[in-house]
């Protein structure tokens, strides 16, 4: 007996130690993501189980999105209960960790923290995606959806010599001379749970909106559909993919074989009234 | 009369003790409120049952402990330091009450305690470092559940997120601990405190037989066995430290003990550590000081002098903290942390600088001289035949290390994701400390007849 018992101490230390690894998916190496280098920002994590799961429906909410390129006043009264309310108002009621603590962990929790703008020091409070996407597995499933909401805006990389459409200048870094007209086709993937089976219904939609540079709110996508209708629940995940169709600054450099780098910065991430368990 | 007969009933009031320091020892609240009540309780409960063995003469042993200490908390209590951190919400006036409430408690404890018949300090120690022991077994754990074993090597330099935050903190300074009911991540003195002072209990393996007294040893190679798993799964600079300098206090108690013949060169040398330290302290006060311009232009002028006192890394922490603390605005205490003022200054980590923005000059006095009365108690404890000889350097070594880490380690705000701020006087490690002081002081006071040896066999 007493030597049953040594030897199960003997075991649990070394099977407790080799069982670690929950806080280990919320870790990253040195400055990751947060550079001043534009391209080492580049969020493209994929959750393997949602990058296989099945895509049961691909939905185009082009016409019944809603969009809003300013910080005032309201967004949509169909979305917001309240109509008095500012977007700096509604994520900070509406942000996802407000809901529930499992959004407090990882890089991805800078998508769920109510701070929807930039606050100027890198990639603080944004996840920055290229044509490639990410997701997001969350640890927890919802109930039943009620919309889909998301503070984006776009940008290309002005560390890097281009020319300008306007005057065929090369080497140009001013940044003010970057608005131009941008078109995309914004992908959202919602994972739900089918039994022991994820599915994918994507949502799509084509939205048209300026791309700059400067912290002007006005720059700022807020993008929003309605999920009522589609009674989804058990959602464990979400990714964010985008094409571009049209964009001024990138198009006129292709021409004249320029590559330039351009990114979605995505600021939060909303679902609101949504109870996660 | 009646207070009188209730005496025989302290047998249960000491296991209620025993159990009061369990929960002090695991740190069970990052309140102080908790550990204030839980003492001025337990103190009350050993008064009224032990009140036929109280004596004037007993309780004027720990006077000139109890004293500067009940100034020292008093001073605290009431600074300027305490007040501007209590109305920005970092702790409750009600917790400033309860700090010289709860160093009365834990002298009055340390006394009662020592006169009382049924109370075994073998036992509490077995308690306390049982205590320690579960939490670093649960903290243990719950690294290994998060990071898995050795993480702070394998991920030296990684950053966690939370809350959209990346964590200054890199990984491999970080730890989680069990924090009242939940765990939470802290920075790494924090983590190492409860293992090393669990390994202060390694002395014991030295005055202990395992033939003449094998359950005892066992036990405390058990604590030992412990302490060390948990600093070698969550390697660190700090835990190595700490251990080498527990095993350097257990040598230089072992040898002054064990060899008479050296006892006196021991002495002196110990002596002669302590006037320097002491000088140095001096030193470093008194050239931080526009009053007496002197002293800084004679550091500042020869390079080697200002690089030792001016201009490195570890005086640049502590310089701050004793800057003009002989002025008017000073010398009860300040402001700290940019709340009200301008001037910026930090928490060194070191108490014997802390102390003068917590608690003022008259504080750090106060409390400097309690420790010298406490460690001369030690004198007395250790002349008299009342504990056996492992308890009483067990005792001693906890002191001393405990006072080298808060001396050198302490953090205030150790809690990387949550708001905690925590002074070192409202921690639970540091009530034992008081009462250990004030048990030696009453025990080396009793007389041989009256003590009685424990028989521990």
């Amino acid at each position: 007996m007493k030597n049953k018992f040594k030897l199960l101490i003997l075991l649990a230390l070394p099977s407790l130690a080799s069982c670690g690894g929950f806080s280990l998916d919320y870790i990253v190496e040195g400055n990751k993501y947060n550079s001043p280098v534009f391209t080492e920002n580049y969020y493209e994590h994929w959750d393997n189980e949602l990058k296989n799961a099945q895509e049961v429906a691909s939905i185009d909410v082009t016409d019944k999105k809603i969009t809003s390129f300013a910080d005032v006043g309201i967004i949509d009264q169909n979305i917001l209960l309240k109509t008095d309310y500012t977007l700096r108002d509604y994520s900070s009621e509406y942000n996802l960790m407000r809901s529930d603590q499992s959004f407090y962990y990882g890089v991805q929790s800078k998508l769920f923290d109510g701070e929807a703008y930039c606050d100027g020091y890198y990639q603080k409070h944004r996840v920055q995606t290229n044509q490639n996407g990410f997701s997001v597995r969350f640890s927890k499933e919802s109930d039943e959806l009620t919309y889909f909401a998301m503070q984006f805006k776009a940008t290309t990389n002005n560390q890097l010599k281009y020319y300008l459409p306007s005057d065929d200048e090369y080497d140009v870094r001013n940044d003010h001379a970057l608005f131009h007209n941008s078109v995309i086709e914004l992908t959202i993937g919602l994972y739900t749970k089918n039994e022991s089976e994820i599915e994918n219904h994507s949502f799509k939609s084509e939205i048209t909106f300026d791309n700059n540079h400067t912290n002007d709110g006005s720059y700022y996508v807020f993008y929003a559909f309605d999920l009522k209708e589609y009674e989804l629940s058990r959602l464990v995940g979400v990714s964010v993919t985008f094409d571009i169709i049209s964009d001024e600054l990138v198009d006129y450099n292709k021409t004249k074989g320029v590559d330039i780098d351009y990114a979605l910065f995505v600021y939060e991430i909303f679902l609101p009234y949504t109870y996660w368990h | 009369m009646r207070l009188n007969k209730l005496h025989k009933y302290s047998a249960a009031i000491t296991f209620l003790a025993m159990e009061i320091f369990a929960v002090l020892a695991f740190s069970f609240s990052g309140n102080f409120i908790v550990y204030g009540a839980i003492s001025l309780a337990l103190a009350i409960l050993l008064i009224l049952f032990n009140i036929a063995e109280m004596k004037i003469d007993g309780i004027s042993s720990i006077a000139f402990f109890f004293l500067p200490l009940f100034l020292f908390s008093t001073i605290t209590a009431l600074s300027v330091y305490s007040r501007s951190h209590a109305y920005v919400g970092d702790f409750s006036t009600v917790e400033l009450v309860f700090i010289p409430i709860a160093f009365i408690a834990m002298s009055f404890t340390g006394y009662l305690l020592s006169v009382d018949k049924s109370f075994k300090m073998s036992t509490l120690l077995i308690v306390i470092y049982s205590a320690l022991g579960v939490l670093c077994l649960i903290n243990l754990i719950v690294n290994f559940v998060n990071f898995g074993a050795f993480y702070t090597v394998l991920y030296k330099g990684y950053h966690m997120y939370y809350g959209g935050v990346m964590s200054e903190t890199t990984v491999d300074k970080m730890a989680y601990v069990l924090e009242g009911l939940k765990f939470i991540e802290v920075r790494m003195p924090r983590y190492v405190l409860f293992p090393a002072l669990l390994f202060t209990s390694s002395i014991a393996l030295l005055f202990v037989s395992p033939k003449e007294n094998k359950r005892t040893f066992i036990i405390y190679s058990i604590f030992v066995l412990v302490s060390l798993l948990s600093l070698i799964f969550v390697p660190s600079l700090l835990g190595l430290f700490s251990v080498v300098l527990i095993l350097l206090i257990d040598a230089i108690i072992f040898i002054y003990q064990r060899f008479e013949k050296i006892r006196k060169a021991i002495r002196i040398v110990i002596l002669t550590g302590l006037i320097l330290a002491g000088l140095l302290f001096l030193f470093i006060i008194l050239n931080n000081q526009s009053a007496i311009p002197f002293v800084h232009n004679l550091t500042s002028g020869n390079s080697f002098l200002n690089r030792l006192f001016n201009t490195n890394g570890i005086i640049n922490k502590y310089n701050p903290l004793v800057e003009n603390i002989f002025s008017k605005e000073k010398f009860l205490g300040y402001i700290v942390d940019n709340m009200i003022n301008q001037n910026e200054v930090h928490m060194s980590g070191s108490f014997l600088f802390d102390f003068f923005m917590t608690s003022g000059v008259i504080g750090v006095i106060a409390f400097i001289f309690a420790l010298v009365v406490g460690f001369k108690g030690f004198k007395n404890y250790f002349s008299k035949e009342n504990d056996n000889l492992y308890i009483k350097v067990t005792l001693l070594t906890f002191v001393i290390f405990y006072l080298a880490y808060i001396g050198t380690f302490n953090d205030t705000e150790y809690a990387i994701y949550y708001k905690l701020y925590q002074p070192v006087y409202m921690s639970a490690p540091f009530l034992i400390m008081i009462f250990i002081f004030s048990y030696i002081l009453a025990k080396g006071n009793v007389a041989k007849s009256e003590g009685g040896k424990e028989d521990e066999k």
